[in-house]
């Protein structure tokens, strides 16, 4: 069952970050590196692309904190066949397998990790906005080209984020 | 030098935009230096790749290829198996999640032409990817597919394993055209960039595969080919291909030496002062760190295959005359040959510790040319080049087409080297035209080939209903006779040399045996009026057993005919067909071809 | 959708999610192969019962219809029939084999092909099994008991299953659920618990019968999404349903554990450990 919780992780891990801020992040470094010339990418990509993290990191954090109430396979029983238990049980029952499955899948150390990732990366990103301020032009690859370093170490940084989300089970799981 | 030809499958990045340019497809290209060939766009691309590691075709996988707001998008599993069917791809980058559904104002706003999914689409049992990658693999065995995704490799790694892919790219990783290039270059179907070994055919390209793959450690690999197979090229090519590179590569043709002289050149002498021998360092010392190649190993003699598989298992050596002073050495050695060794180790003249240790790094078949006469026009181009450089004063001419396709008549037995025979004796025959022709080109013996085409596995058609010959018939009879059979002890003289010939003629009847069965069981049907055979039911009715399933029969097929001296036309389609439904794992362990 | 089942009786049927089916034993009627243009999808049997079969896919095909065939056996796929070049659907030998099929994942506005709709028809969900799997952990972590002097959790033969379920501590849950137990200690109320969820209690007669045709449907539908068994790999989860189904007995804690750990390690969680 995909839950609405699901849709809004793949979305952003798997449909922006990995799909597409990551890629562009990775042919931007190779622009940078000469391996690629992209007039139209030169163009965007510090002003529509890079400040794409800004609302990210807010959905990112969002997804974490939603994270344990969303996915505890507590959410199983509102749907049948243990929709159908009485209510007693169901609580009894549903804060049970809940506090099995924080212990089981160490829930409180996943989201923690996650959340440290997003701060990292969000630090690297202040870096990367703060020496993008010495820059003169940032519509050219060659004028940033001084600043490679700081862009692969918040690619780097995005990058453990996509595999900190990866922690998260796929699925509500219930064994 | 050719790049390689990239398939890849993939609902976002295949997607075909209105007006503009796959923004996401374009990024995918700059990081993993990829050169988009598709041709879906249009006006020109701002994207330049300056050493782009592979061309690519995008595929979307899905109808329609160009989907606007209210369009409903479905998965095209037809669509992508005839593009996969049109072109010769390098290798097959397959994503796993294709979305479906319709195109909403709000998925076009989040990612243009894209649809909003539906329940099931991001299922890892349910991925569209997997599905996908099990036709592909039923359909193309030998095609290379990696999964390039961004979902967790976790989550699929035991179905994308057993379903055919051969690795997962996931999508995001750092050093991405590196990963990719190594991919290509690990299980990639690509011709050897120094073209040394010409070729572009299914056949040459997994032989070529496997080598790469047998060159990325230290084991024994052995190699084999008919011959003029060009087996020392491929010796070469592994040595080429080493992870670490190294320059020793020792050469040791097993048929020049004779037994008295194997050992001293292979070891080497000490100094013997009194015999006046002065020290000689052998092939295995001087290929140290490197590459020993055997070229037609079956001819080495007995003392010698003990002495080698000592050099093999303790990793040293003792020159002659000096036999206390052992000296390490680190070799890993190439042989080649076109004799069945595996038959030779039963009968005992080689020996089977040395065939495994031989070949503990796999075993690789060099196909023969009549399995790749599409290679014969490339083939043809430089060997007439070679002979127009050799030949002082030949001009350069142009290799007409009705030549190249009177070449393809021909099955060269000799193969490579027979062929360049024929073409070196073209030029220098007619130094002073322009136009090879096919009165130029004299075939060994004339002897016309029965198909002008390789071979392809097909539905087999059955021959006509054959005649009984004299004496046959009475299989019980035979069953009887052989069972009763007694072998004399004391008439040494009749059993000498006879394993070979009784292992044939055991191996023969069994083949006949099937040959019979079916065409016993073949049917007629719309398509094949003639007959068309029933593997399974030929099996059935070989071992009496309803219950036999296809898998059964085809196993069975395989191990009637291994051993079988010849085919004739039916068990040849027969054998072909089943092997491209059912292939045969190698030998050595962990070698893919 | 409308589907048309060619090979598999006669009548009428309705799938879930509005789809529907028609049974025809032959395609052909009065000699002339049927029409099938009212169809989305033609699930076409192809055997010595069906010798018109191939003429029809071929016709079908000719018409411009080969994306709607999916061709049908109620064995493996015979090797004479590769070349016909459709999707195939093996080991469907009855009607009912069809209507199993998991038509319900099947979206309603589907327009893909027929191997496209292959890979819907040939997965299940595992509701039943992910429920069963929650009342166990139920059911064991309330009949649980912590050895203070050993500091774990026992009796013994439930070890290996607590631990899998994550049970770690003396603090666990335990004191909420003390006052639980004592409501659970009668055995209709843990009948009640376990028949339920899955339309097995009859709350009236607050007795049910193994007779009753929903066991069968139930022990059915089970078996279908554990999928092909080899073996003793659910042994204990059949002994278990086996006592519930009995009414005299409450299946014990160790078949109760055996059975989590074994659907656990088939909802793909690694194998329980024995201690």
């Amino acid at each position: 069952m995909n839950s609405a919780f699901q849709k809004r992780c793949g979305e952003f891990n798997h449909d922006w970050l990995k799909n597409q801020y990551l890629t562009a992040l990775g042919s931007w470094l190779n622009l940078l590196d000469g391996r690629i010339s992209d007039s139209a990418l030169e163009r965007s990509f510090v002003s529509e692309i890079l400040p794409q993290w800004e609302g990210a990191r807010v959905q990112a954090e969002s997804l974490a904190c939603d994270f344990e109430i969303n996915m505890s396979p507590r959410t199983l029983l509102n749907t049948p066949p243990l929709s159908r238990l009485d209510d007693p049980t169901k609580e009894w029952l549903g804060e049970t397998i809940h506090q099995l499955w924080m212990r089981r899948v160490r829930v409180s150390e996943i989201v923690s990790a996650v959340l440290r990732e997003i701060d990292g990366a969000d630090q690297a990103y202040g870096r990367l906005r703060q020496a993008l301020c010495t820059c003169s032009n940032t519509e050219s690859g060659e004028a940033m080209r001084s600043l490679r370093s700081e862009f692969s170490e918040f690619r780097s940084c995005c990058q453990r984020v996509a595999r900190a989300f990866e922690l998260f089970p796929g699925e509500v799981r219930a064994a | 030098m050719r790049l390689p030809r990239i398939l890849i499958i993939d609902d976002l990045f295949g997607r075909t935009l209105v007006g503009r340019r796959n923004e996401e497809r374009a990024r995918l290209c700059g990081q993993y230096l990829l050169k988009d060939v598709t041709g879906d766009e249009e006006g020109r691309s701002s994207l330049t790749i300056n050493s782009p590691v592979a061309e690519v075709v995008f595929l979307r996988g899905q109808k329609p290829s160009r989907s606007v707001i209210g369009d409903v998008v479905e998965n095209d599993p037809d669509g992508i198996l005839q593009t996969v069917r049109s072109g010769d791809w390098s290798m097959v980058l397959l994503d796993l999640c294709f979305y479906t559904g319709r195109v909403t104002e709000e998925s076009d706003r989040k990612t243009a032409g894209v649809p909003k999914g539906r329940d099931g689409d991001d299922d890892p049992r349910r991925y569209f990817g997997l599905q996908v990658l099990e036709l592909l693999h039923r359909e193309f065995p030998d095609l290379p597919v990696v999964i390039l995704s961004s979902k967790s490799r976790n989550e699929v790694s035991l179905e994308f394993s057993s379903k055919g892919a051969l690795g997962f790219l996931p999508r995001g990783d750092e050093g991405s055209p590196e990963a990719l290039g190594e991919y290509i270059l690990k299980h990639g179907l690509i011709p050897d960039e120094s073209d040394e070994i010409i070729g572009n055919s299914k056949p040459i390209l997994l032989s070529l595969r496997a080598a790469r793959l047998a060159a990325r450690n230290r084991k024994n690999v052995l190699l084999l080919g008919e011959r003029g197979t060009g087996k020392e090229l491929f010796a070469r090519y592994i040595g080429r291909h080493r992870p670490v590179a190294t320059s020793e590569f020792v050469i040791v043709n097993s048929a020049e030496l004779t037994p008295e002289l194997f050992a001293s050149a292979l070891f080497g002498i000490e100094d013997r002062t009194a015999t006046g021998v002065k020290k000689r360092i052998g092939l295995i010392e001087e290929a140290n760190g490197g590459d020993l190649f055997f070229d037609e190993v079956k001819d080495m003699p007995p003392l010698i295959q003990a002495a080698i598989l000592r050099a093999i298992e303790q990793r040293e050596i003792a020159r002659q005359g000096s036999e206390d002073r052992k000296i390490q050495v680190d070799v890993r050695f190439l042989s080649a040959t076109n004799a069945d060794l595996e038959r030779m180790s039963e009968e005992g003249s080689f020996r089977s510790d040395l065939l495994d240790r031989l070949r503990d790094g796999g075993t690789i078949y060099l196909p023969p040319l009549r399995e790749r006469k599409e290679d014969i026009p490339l083939l043809v181009e430089k060997f007439v080049r070679d002979a127009e450089s050799h030949l002082a004063g030949a001009l350069v001419r142009q290799i007409e087409p009705a030549a190249l396709q009177k070449l393809c008549t021909y099955d060269w037995p000799g193969n490579i080297r027979e062929l360049r025979g024929c073409v070196f004796r073209a030029v220098s025959e007619y130094p002073d035209v322009e136009h090879l022709v096919p009165v130029h080109v004299h075939l060994p013996n004339e002897r016309m080939s029965q198909s002008s085409v390789p071979l392809r596995p097909a539905i087999a058609k059955v021959e006509p209903k054959r005649e009984l010959a004299e004496g046959s018939g009475d299989l019980d009879g035979l069953i009887e006779r052989i069972e009763g059979f007694q072998f004399d002890p004391n008439n040494r003289g009749d059993l000498v040399g006879k394993l070979t010939k009784v292992r044939r003629a055991y191996a023969g009847l069994l083949s006949r045996y099937l040959a019979t069965a079916l065409s016993a069981t073949s049917k007629s049907t719309p398509d094949n009026p003639e007959g068309e055979i029933q593997i399974t039911a030929a099996i059935k009715l070989m071992r009496g057993d309803k219950t036999v399933t296809t898998s059964q029969a085809f196993d069975e097929v395989k191990r009637l005919l291994k051993e079988s001296p010849e085919l004739d036309p039916l068990l040849e389609r027969a054998y072909r067909y089943v092997l491209s439904l059912r292939p045969t794992k190698p030998k050595s362990s962990g070698k893919k071809q | 959708m409308r589907i048309l089942v060619v090979g598999r009786g006669t009548g009428e049927e309705s799938l879930p999610n509005g789809h529907s089916v028609s049974f025809a034993s032959h395609a052909t009627s009065e000699s002339a192969i049927v029409d099938i243009q009212a169809f989305d999808f033609v699930l076409q049997h192809i055997g010595p019962a069906n010798p018109e079969a191939q003429d029809a896919i071929k016709h079908w095909q000719d018409l411009g219809h080969g994306h709607k065939l999916l061709g049908l056996t109620g064995g493996e796929r015979p090797i004479s029939y590769y070349h016909l070049k459709i999707p195939w659907i093996e080991n469907a030998a009855t009607q009912l084999a069809v209507l199993n099929l998991n038509w319900a994942a099947v979206p309603t506005d589907f327009a893909g092909s027929g191997t496209d709709l292959l890979g819907f028809l040939l997965t299940h969900s595992l509701e039943n099994l992910i429920a069963l799997a929650i009342l166990c952990q139920g059911y064991l972590v309330l009949n649980a008991e912590y050895d203070a002097t050993a500091h774990r959790w026992g009796p013994p033969e439930i070890l290996p299953a607590l631990t899998q379920m994550g049970v770690r501590d003396s603090n666990f849950v335990r004191p909420l659920l003390d006052i639980k137990k004592a409501g659970m200690s009668r055995q209709e109320i843990v009948r009640e618990y376990w028949l339920k969820p899955f339309g097995l209690w009859k709350e009236a007669e607050k007795e049910e019968s193994a007779d009753d045709p929903k066991w069968a449907e139930f022990e059915r539908i089970v078996k279908k999404e554990w999928g092909s068994s080899t073996g003793a790999e659910n042994d204990s989860l059949t002994a278990m349903l086996t006592d519930l189904k009995g009414g005299k007995e409450l299946p014990s804690l160790a078949v109760v554990a055996d059975a989590y750990c074994e659907i656990a390690r088939r909802l793909g969680s690694s194998p329980c450990v024995r201690v």
